[in-house]
C-alpha cells in the first residue's frame, strides 16, 4: 500500500495521472474502432486495429499502475501488456498473410464506392 | 421489475460497495443489448461466417456479463471455452464445409440475400 | 475513481459494439476476423478496468485468456487455408443490411 504511505499528494497526483493515461488511452482505442470502419482495404485496418488499439491497452495499463497497490501486481499488468502485444503482432501477421495468399490486392482499386477517392489521393 | 431488480442486485455484489453507481447500470444495460442484438443478428444472418465470428463476439459480451454478475470462474470458463475453443471449433467447421461443397456453404454466391 | 473506470469501460463497450458494424459488413473473412482481434484487445482494457473499479483482483485472470483468445481463433481461421482463392476478385458478400 504505498498510495497510502506517500501521503494524501501523491495520491492525488497519481488519481490524476491514471485519468490523464487512461483517457488517453481510451481516445487511442477510440481511433482504432474509427480507423476499422473507414479505412478502405483489410490491410489498412489491421494496421490501425492492431496498433492504435494495443497502443491504447498501453496506455491504460500504464494509468492502472498508479492505482494498485504493490509491486506484484503492477508487473502482472505489464505481462498482460505484453502478452497483449505479443498477440496483436501474431494475429496482425497470420491475417495479413492469408489475404495476400488469397489474392487480397493490397491497396489496389478494390474497395467499394465511395471509398476509392481516399486512395486515389495517396 | 422483477429481472432489473434481480440484475441490480447482483452488480451490486460485483461492486461490493454501498450503492450502485448509474454508470454501472447503464454498462450492464449496454450489455444487456449488445447480448441479445447479437443473438437475433446471429439467428438471422444467412453469411455463416458472420454467424460465427459473432458467435465468438457472444461468447466473450457473455463472459463480460458474467463478471458484471460477480462470476469471475465462470467468465473464465466462458470465454475459454464459449468463445475460444467452441469458436475455433465451428472455424475449422466452416472451412472443412467450403472445402467439400464450394458456393454450398459460402452465400456470396447466392445472390439477393433476403 | 470507480465511477470514472467503470465510465470508460461503458465508452470501450461502445466502441466494440460499434466495431462489430465491420463484421456485418465485411466484405472479406479476413475483415471479419478483425473483430476478433478487437474484442481482444478492447476486451482485455475493459476486464482490467472493471478489475480496479470493482476491487477484485481475480478478474486480471480473465484478462489474459481475453488476450490469448485472438491468437487462438486466428490460428484456427489460417490454420486450413482460406477457401476463397484468387482469381475471384468479386470478394464482396451480399450486404444483406442492417
Amino acid at each position: 500500500m504505498e498510495g497510502e504511505l506517500l501521503g494524501v499528494g501523491m495520491s492525488a497526483l497519481a488519481d490524476g495521472a491514471t485519468v490523464i493515461l487512461v483517457l488517453a488511452g481510451a481516445f487511442f482505442f477510440l481511433a482504432g474502432t474509427v480507423g476499422l470502419l473507414r479505412f478502405p482495404d483489410v490491410y489498412c485496418r489491421l494496421h490501425a486495429l492492431t496498433k492504435a488499439d494495443t497502443l491504447g491497452l498501453g496506455l491504460i495499463v500504464l494509468g492502472l499502475t498508479f492505482q494498485v497497490g504493490t509491486w506484484p501486481t503492477r508487473i502482472l499488468l505489464l505481462v498482460i501488456w505484453f502478452l497483449a502485444l505479443m498477440a496483436a503482432a501474431t494475429v496482425c501477421h497470420l491475417l495479413a498473410d492469408a489475404s495476400l495468399r488469397s489474392g487480397v490486392e493490397p491497396l489496389r482499386g478494390g474497395p467499394k464506392s465511395g471509398e476509392a477517392e481516399h486512395q486515389a489521393a495517396s | 421489475m422483477a429481472p432489473s431488480s434481480l440484475f441490480t442486485g447482483s452488480a451490486f455484489m460485483a461492486l461490493g460497495t454501498g450503492s450502485l453507481e448509474p454508470i454501472s447500470m447503464a454498462f450492464d444495460v449496454v450489455v444487456i443489448v449488445l447480448l441479445v442484438g447479437l443473438a437475433a443478428r446471429i439467428l438471422h444472418t444467412r453469411q455463416l461466417f458472420e454467424a460465427i465470428v459473432l458467435f465468438i463476439a457472444y461468447g466473450l459480451t457473455l463472459s463480460l456479463a458474467w463478471i458484471r454478475l460477480g462470476a469471475p470462474d465462470l467468465a473464465l470458463a466462458e470465454a475459454a471455452l464459449g468463445a475460444g475453443v467452441t469458436g475455433a471449433l465451428l472455424l475449422n467447421t466452416f472451412q472443412r464445409l467450403a472445402e467439400r461443397t464450394p458456393g454450398e456453404v459460402d452465400p456470396a454466391a447466392r445472390e439477393g440475400g433476403e | 475513481m470507480s465511477a470514472f473506470l467503470t465510465g470508460v469501460a461503458l465508452f470501450l463497450l461502445l466502441n466494440v459494439a460499434a466495431g462489430l458494424i465491420r463484421v456485418v459488413r465485411g466484405p472479406t473473412q479476413a475483415d471479419r476476423m478483425l473483430a476478433a482481434q478487437l474484442f481482444g484487445t478492447t476486451g482485455v482494457a475493459i476486464v482490467l478496468l472493471l478489475s480496479q473499479a470493482a476491487g477484485e483482483p481475480a478478474l486480471r485472470d480473465i484478462a489474459l485468456i481475453f488476450a490469448l483468445l485472438a491468437v487462438v481463433i486466428s490460428v484456427a481461421f489460417v490454420k486450413r487455408g482460406w477457401v476463397r482463392k484468387a482469381g475471384s476478385p468479386g470478394e464482396e458478400e451480399v450486404d444483406l443490411g442492417g
